[in-house]
């Protein structure tokens, strides 16, 4: 049987020790498919970017198992993951994370320069764009783009070392509703064309239909993981 | 005869690059701080601690070149004014090697004190407000 892309089993993650230890992340247990855009909803503390993190490479879990494409990521060392997050995680942040001193294409080399080989650089950054729509502004800076425009750089910034896996956290919070409706469904279209895990942390209900599932999260843990249509 | 001058201006180059060294690396670490984020969204897309390093490594360079650019090319106008007053002053161009080869070890060694808060940055910080 093939491993999945991207699981975790029994994944913990607890803060502090002894009596003060709290959980973060309790018992989760999940497995995100190709081409499958999965929404972790819940209220703020309930996990979510806790999980984004541990799905992405950013920290380990305390407890329990993560793979990334059959690899087990508790104890890799940083090196390691550092190697996994640049070949394989695209990141999409709340609040854009854009270099501000760098022009559009200059900020989505910068997501390449750390991907072995480069996979093509200024083309495949031009292209990004192109993807995105954003063929016309590949040469103005951050401050001279809109929330949505900012945030679809940060998509095609993600999206331009062709990751199997693309994490967002919150990626409409800091939209209006027109723009943040445009951003989710790029990153479904995309996510569904090149067979990506996308993983998309919000606690907005409009991000709903553009999800095939719904994660719910409360507390720590997982309370429902419902496919649509299922 | 022994005057004494020599080990006086020695000394004064050694504070120099102390001082040089001292006002440097707190520019750099006061850069860092400021771009702390900046650092963990580059950890973050695949950025090692090398990759850090280098960036910082580099900045300082730039500082430093920049810096020594206008610094060497003050020398030559401040030798001719300053020999009117000692005549036996000198300024050979080994000078500017020796102090060319302390830029970049001062560089350098102000670029890895100041580097620390970006290597020590968790790249998770990205997913924070």
């Amino acid at each position: 049987m093939l491993s999945p892309v991207l699981a975790a089993n029994n994944a913990s993650v607890i803060y502090g020790s002894g009596a003060l230890a709290t959980a973060a992340l309790a018992d989760v247990s999940l497995t995100f498919e190709p081409g499958e855009v999965s929404l972790l909803m819940g209220s703020s503390g309930s996990g979510k970017t806790t999980l984004l993190s541990l799905l992405g490479c950013l920290r380990t879990a305390d407890r329990g198992h993560v793979t990334l494409l059959g690899q087990e990521l508790r104890g890799c060392r940083e090196p390691e993951l550092v190697r996994l997050r640049s070949e394989h995680i695209g990141f999409v942040f709340q609040f854009f994370r854009l270099f501000r001193s760098l022009t559009a294409v200059e900020n989505v080399e910068v997501g390449l320069e750390f991907t072995p080989g480069g996979r093509g650089g200024k083309m495949t950054a031009s292209a990004a764009l192109d993807a995105v729509g954003l063929s016309t502004k590949k040469h103005l800076r951050p401050e001279q783009m809109s929330g949505g425009e900012r945030q679809r750089v940060a998509v095609a910034r993600a999206l331009a070392k062709n990751p199997r896996i693309l994490l967002a956290d919150e990626p409409t919070a800091a939209l209006d509703s027109a723009s943040g409706a445009q951003v989710a469904e790029l990153i479904r279209t995309l996510a569904t064309e090149r067979g990506m895990v996308a993983v998309i942390a919000t606690h907005d209900p409009r991000l709903t239909p553009f999800g095939d599932r719904v994660i719910a999260m409360s507390d720590g843990k997982v309370v429902s993981d419902q496919r649509s249509g299922a | 005869m022994q005057t004494g001058a020599g080990g006086a201006l020695s000394l004064a180059a050694l504070l120099g690059f102390i001082i040089g060294l001292a006002i440097v690396s707190q520019t750099m670490y006061a850069s860092t701080m400021e771009n702390l984020d900046e650092f963990a969204t580059l950890k973050a897309l695949g950025a090692s601690n090398w990759s850090v390093r280098r960036l910082v490594i580099g900045q300082s360079f730039v500082c430093g070149v920049a810096g020594a650019a206008v610094g060497f090319a003050a020398v030559p106008p401040a030798v001719g004014l300053a020999s009117r007053v000692i005549t036996w002053i000198v300024c050979p161009a080994w000078m500017f090697a020796a102090v060319g080869m302390a830029l970049v070890f001062l560089c350098s060694a102000a670029a890895l004190l100041a580097v620390q808060p970006a290597i020590r940055i968790e790249p998770g910080r990205v997913f924070r407000a």
